[in-house]
């Protein structure tokens, strides 16, 4: 059996960000200060890369200069719910809601976090708060999703109805009611829906999945192939469309290709399971950063390196001065051709504790493939230095005249 | 190969017409679904099953096993034609709980008036020291009584029917005590077509209390764990020597390697070759087809069969399990009952070792996503002539209430009304009754135990009583029971096929054990057949290979067929691999 929590709380990141994001100010309370303005907009930037000791950091000192200002509470509330620490963003989205209790977003936000717990109800309330105040399709989308997860599929097909009167452009409504529609077998109602969010979002990896897989269960495995096959590509990590690209060759008679994918799949799922598990245990325990960094580990295996990244980048926030954390980011970073941002990571972290053997090695590494090579000798001199008997060191060096190691430890 | 036939009457080698006895005629001409009142009666007090309780040991540490039994089932032990009832006790943890020991296994004998006596003790099952957790039953020597395999936290115990209302554990001699790991589900079936029944067990996951993990759903209290956390035993098979004792053939006959966590395992014969498959459901692990080949070998072909995932290629928490044919295709369909927010799996065959996803357009799909289902069977519950499905339902965390909203502990079961095409509706909240009664169910068995014709229903709880639930439907359709009494083939028809004709309809079960979740159901087959009085024949495909064709019989009634004393029809080819 499988435990309840992981797999049946939706998460709804994407409409948080969106709404902290998009959200129109109606100033019943004084306005930031120029100064607090410029630090929260870098706040928003450190957010936006998912830096979030440093959002945090910032929005501390601006608050330093406002205190308790709802902009700057709302906005922490955000940067926690990302966190998943759902506690501290609740105390904060109080906080405002109890300043200003038409504080956009800030309801819907709070029932965000109740559908996380497995509060459904709660969280239907709450998103019909945000309504009261804010009537609009992201909060209507909420309550759908909510009753889905309570069971009752007419309450929530009304709900997600009700969501895309107000926006018929919003693809992620499309998608939770194609979803609705194929849970109860209305598979062409299904695909009408799948449709029109990816005519909407046609980038989305979602709704190519999705549509791709409802074309294999409509019997239709031509047209959903090309969908799934892009999706494979993109997004080698994906267990599901792996399985379902399997299905079509298996349809279309390449029963050889058909096997290669499915067995893909078996192993991708295999894998794919230990990080819901991980999830799980991080959603049971959201102050350990152990947890996290198991997550991101899981996932870096899995080929979800921005994914992965999160995960530790929450683990770095839990436990600042652990550089291994700092080091797996830069590793990261890398991986995602992100070649600066993992030198900087590593750069503070070597100053953060100068006898970070493994951090100076993989700087020297990093020096190296941008053709510093004297950066990269004084690093491994350094490392050289605290470690004599490490041999990683000594063979860089005297390989700095050759070629250039291009993976860090 | 010793073989005693069943009683003196059966030594008569006759084809039998015996007519059940009509404790509740059906009172309409003819009967439609329109016209039917599904009911059902907790009898279990009224029968004198009352005093059983399973105990699970539980002390506060919440270890893994406690949660997960136990199973039940209908037997007759003592070969009177009427259902016997065994149920399975669990166990305690000695130095922990209260009770240094409590009844592994509970045997009450049918009175044949609706009641029921404990013969636990008398029947030599008072003194088993073990952790019960799942029970089958054929006759595995062919002496004409019905044998148990009782499988436990620990070694398994084979028990042997002495024929005189007593049981002797014969584990060691037949060699089937397997390790000391936790079974669940097991079958005995004819895999060779040789007659004797071959065994297979389900083992799930390594756990011993020194092992056991600390699992919580809030990180402030320990809950039962899942199985994600321990390492999945792989099942056993054993193949009968004919001599009462067994070779352990796990490997040579290809079920092993596995990934084990199994919980579920069914019988049925899906491309129609003749030789009997196993489909085995397993708990967050693939769900596994295995192709019979013909060679006294299998072939795992569940994911390339696309049985062994959801629609979205996740593996699911597969428990309780069953095939049949539920719609007009005539092809086999595959039931397995899964964890909450996961629907019960719905799988057609469609030809070529292929299946199709039928859970949501079935409409079981999403009637069945907030319940956590383990067993699970099909049958005919009015007998309008299609197979009805029936899930026991609860959940495995008694905390789960506290932390998601829509899910329960206790659930009601799901009684799926098939409308003849496949298509499901959950009748059991219109039923009402025994039916909207919240439980926290485990095995389930079904059974015609007072021989009215109409199939009755035993579900067991964890860590409560057994409930026996007689079907009281005013208005079913007329039926016909069957037996099979094999004379080369095993002499309870195990594994045969049975296909009952009636004017251009045709309907097909077969003889099997297993099915459904730790638990045994009886061997005789009901038949619906609706408004029809008569049944124009009755073909058997024997498990050796034989095809003869009975009949016809009037309808309400119980006949008995003799392997070689029908008509023969064209012997089926068997497929060679």
């Amino acid at each position: 059996m499988r435990g309840p929590i992981g797999q049946a709380v939706p998460v709804c990141v994407l409409l948080l960000v969106t709404l902290g994001a998009c959200r129109e100010r109606q100033l019943a309370y004084s306005p930031l200060l120029p100064e607090v303005q410029a630090l929260m907009a870098r706040a928003e930037q450190a957010f936006a890369q998912q830096q979030f000791s440093r959002a945090i950091a910032l929005a501390d000192s601006a608050e330093a200069l406002q205190p308790e200002h709802p902009d700057i509470l709302f906005f922490k509330g955000r940067v926690y719910t990302h966190m998943r620490l759902l506690d501290e963003a609740d105390s904060l989205y109080r906080l405002v809601a109890r300043r200003v209790p038409d504080y956009p977003g800030v309801w819907h936000n709070l029932a965000n976090n109740a559908a996380r717990r497995g509060q459904f109800r709660e969280a239907i309330a709450l998103f019909q708060r945000e309504l009261e105040y804010h009537p609009g399709a992201f909060s209507w989308r909420g309550i759908g999703r909510a009753y889905a997860e309570l069971g009752r599929p007419d309450s929530a097909q009304f709900a997600l109805e009700t969501a895309l009167r107000y926006d018929s452009t919003y693809a992620e409504a499309w998608l939770d009611l194609a979803d609705l529609y194929e849970k109860e077998g209305r598979y062409e109602e299904a695909l009408q829906a799948a449709r029109r969010a990816w005519e909407l979002a046609p980038r989305s990896l979602v709704a190519r999945y999705r549509l791709g897989n409802l074309l294999l269960l409509t019997g239709q495995p031509a047209q959903a192939r090309p969908l799934l096959e892009s999706v494979v590509q993109e997004a080698p990590w994906h267990q599901a469309a792996h399985y379902s690209l399997g299905r079509v060759l298996q349809q279309l008679g390449e029963t050889e290709a058909a096997r290669r994918m499915l067995e893909r799949a078996e192993a991708l799922r295999t894998l794919q399971a230990k990080v819901e598990q991980a999830e799980l245990l991080v959603a049971n325990t959201p102050r350990d950063p152990y947890a996290y960094a198991t997550l991101g580990s899981l996932l870096r295996r899995l080929g979800q390196y921005r994914e992965a990244l999160y995960a530790y980048q929450v683990a770095h926030f839990l436990a600042p001065d652990n550089l291994e954390f700092q080091n797996n980011m830069a590793v990261l970073h890398l991986l995602l051709g992100e070649e600066d941002q993992a030198i900087a990571l590593l750069e503070a972290a070597v100053r953060r504790d100068t006898t970070f053997v493994d951090g100076w090695i993989n700087l020297g590494i990093l020096y190296a493939r941008q053709g510093r090579r004297e950066a990269a000798r004084r690093a491994w001199e350094q490392a050289l230095r605290l470690a004599p008997d490490r041999p990683e060191p000594r063979r860089y060096l005297e390989g700095l005249t050759t070629a250039a190691p291009d993976t860090l430890r | 190969m010793p073989k005693r036939l069943w009683g003196s009457l059966l030594l008569l080698l006759f084809v039998g017409c015996e007519r059940a006895e009509q404790v509740q005629k059906p009172v309409e001409e003819t009967a439609s679904v329109e016209t039917v009142q599904i009911a059902f009666t907790d009898v279990t007090e009224a029968a004198g099953l009352s005093a059983f309780r399973h105990e699970t040991g539980a002390f506060g540490q919440k270890w893994f096993p406690e949660s997960m039994g136990p199973g039940c089932g209908f037997v007759d032990y003592d070969g009177d034609g009427w259902l016997d009832i065994v149920l399975v006790g669990g166990g305690v943890w000695p130095g922990h709980s209260d009770k240094d020991w409590v009844r592994p296994l509970w045997l009450f004998r049918n009175n044949g008036d609706g009641t029921f006596t404990d013969v636990t003790d008398e029947a030599g099952l008072g003194q088993l020291n073990a952790y019960g957790i799942g029970i089958t039953a054929a006759d595995y020597d062919n002496d004409g009584d019905e044998d148990l395999y009782f499988t436990t936290l620990w070694k398994n115990v084979l028990l042997r029917n002495n024929g005189d209302g007593t049981f002797t554990d014969v584990t060691d001699e037949a060699g089937v005590a397997g390790d000391s790991v936790w079974s669940s589900s097991a079958i005995f079936f004819d895999a060779d077509g040789d007659g004797d029944l071959d065994l297979f067990v389900g083992n799930y996951v390594y756990w011993t209390p020194e092992t056991d993990l600390w699992c919580s759903l809030d990180e402030k209290t320990k809950g039962y764990c899942t199985p994600e956390a321990y390492t999945g035993v792989p099942p056993y098979f054993f193949r009968n020597n004919g001599d009462g004792t067994f070779t352990d053939e796990s490997e040579k006959a290809g079920f092993v390697p596995a990934p084990g966590k199994t919980l579920g395992v069914a019988e049925t014969d899906y491309n129609r070759d003749g030789w009997p498959d196993l489909v085995v459901a397993n708990d967050t692990q693939p769900d596994q087809l295995y192709r019979n080949n013909g060679d006294g070998t299998f072939t795992d072909i569940g994911m390339l069969s696309g049985m062994a995932y959801d629609e979205n290629g996740k593996a699911r928490a597969g428990m309780g399990i069953d095939a049949g044919v539920v719609d007009t295709t005539g092809q086999i369909s595959l039931f397995v009952g899964n964890f909450s927010k996961e629907m019960i799996g719905v799988y057609r065959y469609i030809g070529n070792d292929l299946f199709i996803d039928r859970a949501a357009v079935s409409k079981i799909g999403r009637q069945s996503l907030q319940t956590l289902t383990f067993g699970l069977f099909l049958f005919d519950v009015d007998l309008d002539g299609d197979l009805d499905l029936f899930a026991a339902n609860g959940h495995v965390q008694d905390e789960i209430e506290r932390v998601q909203d829509g899910i329960t502990y206790a659930q009601p079961p799901h009684l799926f009304l098939n409308d003849g095409n496949g298509f499901f509706v959950d009748v059991a909240p219109k039923v009402g009754g025994v039916l909207t009664q919240p439980i926290v169910a485990r095995g389930a068995a079904y059974g015609d135990f007072n021989r009215d014709g109409l199939v009755d229903i035993l579900v067991i709880e964890n860590s409560g009583p057994a409930h026996l639930w007689r079907n009281d439907t005013k208005g079913a359709g007329h039926y016909l029971r069957v037996q099979l009494v094999g004379t080369k083939s095993h002499p309870q028809g195990i594994s045969s096929r049975v296909v009952v004709r009636v004017g251009n309809r045709w309907m097909e079960q077969r003889v099997r054990t297993g099915g459904s979740y730790l638990a045994v159901s009886e061997k005789t087959l009901t038949f619906g057949l609706g408004a029809a009085r008569q049944v124009d024949a009755v073909d058997v495909e024997w498990a050796t290979g034989l095809r003869e064709r009975f009949g016809p019989f009037e309808a309400d009634q119980e006949v008995r067929l003799v392997e070689g004393t029908g008509r023969p029809l064209e012997t089926l080819a068997r497929a060679s691999f």
